[in-house]
């Protein structure tokens, strides 16, 4: 038998939270979006939870369903087909004073990535910033390793691209 | 400089995710040492990493909305049962003998589609299983085809399940007619060509149920309801070998490619 955790559900979900917002944030850019997405995930998983293998970690588990739920949701808003070009670059401009450099750093590199194409963006959230395994980004995005290291490549050359162009390297950002 | 190939690009990419194992490592470390453009690019994956990092982390320090604290401490859901599953004393309690029993105090829907969902897919499973050179309309290697094909006629998202990893191949998939609407069924097959089948029809009745277990005779299906669809895996395997089966293509059903 498999060493199974023996914190109920519910307690697991509840310490899950922190991540699946930080998740849901960099998925949808936007702090309210990535709230209701989280609720949804939230009330999903209670519902799905007979489901839940214990001898897995539910974090992977957890943003599955959060992913399958936004990119559901991507595919029902009419931007669904549409690419945004790596061009429009309108999001980046604007005077910013020196001051707020280092929110507009922050600002920046969360524009960027919305304007990735949603598959390379979140293949680059789970790696980058979760830090999942690349198995793991292929079975949550259900695609082989291979596809998830060129779309991971890609949005690493797509992020570079855009940063330069804002002249904001992204060292300056991190100093 | 020397041009760099793909395959390199990708070992780098590996590298700095810490994909690699040691000895791996070693040779893009090498690798690093004599290209200066593998050094720019591990250092843009590193630098776009910390921004990343820097931009998305604070998050973790925020307080968390009480909306959703709320939900997730919700009080009126079923225990978690997957676990008991994996035991066969647990199986045991799951499994209600004949098509007709329902596992007591769990079934509270009055679906007339869920209630006769066993059945429908233990006859498909009977009349097409058995088949072994008509049963299909598509062949599994028209998954892409028979998935949109499917989709269409049912009327309802979903993704054909992958039970490869299980052991059991797509055969392929066909239509049947479930009184006025349509129906798909999919068959599946493993090495020794014992087959299942996974029945999939739209649910009008837009209800949900969690997974159960019955079974006929030698005959086990595992079927489940979600608001757009109703889903149910039948064959003769013995119901812990069908379950984790249900419950891979349960995963699968819902994936979005």
């Amino acid at each position: 038998m498999t060493v199974m955790s023996t914190a109920p559900f519910q307690t697991l979900l509840l310490a899950e939270l922190p991540y699946l917002r930080r998740f849901a944030r960099a998925l949808c850019g936007d702090a309210a979006l990535a709230d209701d997405l989280v609720q949804d995930c939230v009330e999903r998983a209670l519902n799905k939870q007979h489901l839940y293998d214990a001898a897995r970690p539910i974090r992977a588990w957890l943003y599955a369903i959060l992913r399958n739920i936004h990119v559901s949701q991507w595919r029902k808003s009419n931007l669904g087909g549409v690419q945004k070009p790596l061009e429009d670059m309108e999001a980046f401009e604007g005077a910013v004073a020196p001051e707020q450099e280092q929110n507009l750093a922050i600002t920046t590199i969360t524009q960027a990535l919305d304007l990735l194409p949603l598959q390379q963006r979140e293949v680059l959230v789970m790696i980058a910033l979760e830090e999942l395994s690349y198995k793991e980004a292929a079975d949550i995005t259900g695609v082989p390793i291979g596809t998830v290291m060129s779309r991971l490549s890609r949005a690493r050359e797509s992020l570079r691209i855009l940063l330069d162009q804002r002249g904001i390297t992204v060292l300056r950002v991190v100093k | 400089m020397m041009k760099m190939e793909l395959i390199e690009k990708w070992a780098l990419h590996a590298y700095a995710d810490g994909q690699l194992g040691p000895e791996e490592s070693r040779e893009v470390e090498q690798l690093l040492q004599r290209n200066e453009e593998a050094r720019k690019l591990v250092a843009d994956i590193r630098q776009q990493q910390a921004a990343l990092q820097q931009a998305f982390h604070p998050v973790l320090d925020e307080t968390v909305p009480p909306a959703l604290l709320r939900s997730a401490r919700r009080k009126d859901v079923a225990p978690a049962r997957w676990p008991k599953w994996a035991m066969a004393a647990g199986l045991a309690a799951l499994i209600v003998g004949g098509a007709s029993g329902w596992l007591a105090g769990t079934f509270t829907g009055g679906s007339a589609m869920a209630e006769t969902l066993p059945d429908r897919a233990l006859n498909a499973f009977n009349v097409f299983a058995t088949d072994t050179d008509h049963a299909v309309e598509f062949s599994g290697s028209d998954k892409d085809k028979l998935g949109r094909w499917l989709v269409e006629r049912i009327g309802a998202k979903f993704n054909i399940p992958d039970l490869s990893g299980k052991g059991y191949n797509l055969v392929g998939g066909r239509m049947l007619a479930e009184q006025d609407r349509p129906a798909g069924l999919l068959i599946y097959e493993d090495a020794a060509k014992t087959r299942l089948v996974i029945y999939v029809a739209a649910n009008p009745a837009k209800n949900e149920l969690p997974m159960k277990v019955t079974s006929r005779g030698k005959l086990v299906t595992c079927y489940w309801v979600e608001s757009d669809l109703v889903y149910a895996l039948a064959g003769q395997q013995p119901a812990d070998i069908m379950l984790p089966l249900a419950k891979e293509a349960h995963e699968d059903f819902d994936k979005e490619g």
